[in-house]
């Protein structure tokens, strides 16, 4: 299971090229015609502020990649000008980007970008 | 080579608290994956059907109640994280496109729906999607102009899928809207879809994904109305 020094050590030894890559990708992406993949939060405003909790077993190894990339994600987004980014924060974009980049894990655990769901109706 | 700039980073969180919170989601697996639709033409129904598999081989289908169990128990009910096709503003072409292929691979999508949308008259839908920013990217797909799904189709999407309220009008609801039209595309359309459905409506999304917390106005039309889930573009936030 992925912690949080692994997170930081993430951080640390990440090309941010690849990232950069994704950002470029998904700016390809048309919004109005194509599956946009995303991660958002789950809040319960009527709870305590403090509730922890357990998420899918499959998802064990992925959740704190995903949270290194958002931190990554949205450092990069913010480099962009409000023109740019548009209606939204630099998270928004970001949180889209870290679904592209880690959607899922295959059989021998390794990150699953959403492109490959797709990879059959890709533009050449 | 191009490293992280912890520096730069630290001052965007110092800037924007929302960057924090959905690390917090993260880590604290409070958090959902969602792939959003808006137009599913005829020309994509491979691309869509290669998605929806895909979806069902590796993620679990979400309904609402589901949610319901993940925020009383604090724990996910499936060994697979929750997938949710999220298909935004009541086009036709989610009747006859998407839908044949979720009810194919028996996989539950949430339909957002502009309440109003689909009382508009047929020779009036196009002029009212370009108004109120609905936007139709294949024209040519039906020539009698029926763009809107019909309430007898989203009758049948109710049957089996969830379907939520996007304002009455895909209107966008800012902190200097009058009340009255807070009034109308908050409680009103979720009356208005109910009642056209026959079953409750417990998510509302705003239009450009603003959290509950932006507008504080809105809050009493949100209570009045009954919402139990609202829905921005980073959060999912129950609230009754």
């Amino acid at each position: 299971m992925k912690t949080m020094q692994d997170v930081l050590q993430t951080l640390v030894d990440q090309d941010l090229d690849q990232y950069r890559e994704v950002i470029d990708y998904c700016g390809t992406r048309v919004t109005a015609d194509e599956g946009i993949p995303a991660i958002i939060g789950l809040d319960d405003l009527t709870g305590s502020w403090d509730k922890t909790y357990e998420g899918a077993k499959d998802d064990e190894e992925l959740h704190m990649m995903m949270a290194a990339g958002a931190l990554i994600f949205a450092s990069l987004y913010e480099q962009k000008t409000k023109e740019e980014l548009g209606h939204y924060p630099a998270i928004a974009p970001a949180m889209s980007a870290v679904a592209e980049r880690f959607f899922t894990v295959d059989e021998n655990g390794d990150e699953v970008q959403y492109r490959e769901v797709v990879k059959d109706f890709l533009k050449k | 080579m191009n490293r992280f700039d912890m520096e730069s980073f630290v001052k965007l969180v110092a800037r924007d608290k929302r960057t924090f919170e959905m690390l917090r989601y993260l880590i604290n697996n409070s958090y959902i994956r969602v792939v959003n639709y808006h137009n599913t033409n005829t020309s994509n129904a491979e691309r869509y059907d290669a998605e929806i598999k895909y979806y069902k081989e590796h993620f679990a289908p979400v309904r609402m109640k589901d949610l319901d169990t993940f925020f009383e128990t604090g724990k996910w009910p499936y060994e697979k994280p929750g997938l949710i096709p999220a298909i935004f503003e009541g086009f036709r072409n989610h009747y006859d496109v998407m839908l044949p292929i979720l009810d194919k691979y028996e996989f539950t999508g949430w339909f957002y729906l502009p309440s109003f949308f689909m009382d508009v008259p047929l020779e009036e839908q196009l002029a009212f999607s370009e108004k109120h920013e609905l936007d139709i990217t294949d024209r040519n797909m039906y020539p009698d102009g029926r763009i809107a799904m019909n309430w007898d189709e989203v009758r049948d999407i109710a049957s089996r899928h969830e379907i939520c309220c996007h304002s009455g009008t895909h209107y966008e609801i800012t902190k200097e809207t009058p009340d009255e039209d807070m009034y109308r595309e908050i409680v009103e359309a979720k009356r208005h879809l109910e009642e056209k459905i026959g079953r409750e409506v417990q998510v509302f999304c705003w239009l450009y994904g603003e959290e509950y917390n932006y507008n504080t106005r809105a809050h009493k039309y949100l209570k009045e109305a009954g919402y139990k889930y609202v829905l921005s573009n980073l959060k999912l936030e129950k609230i009754k």
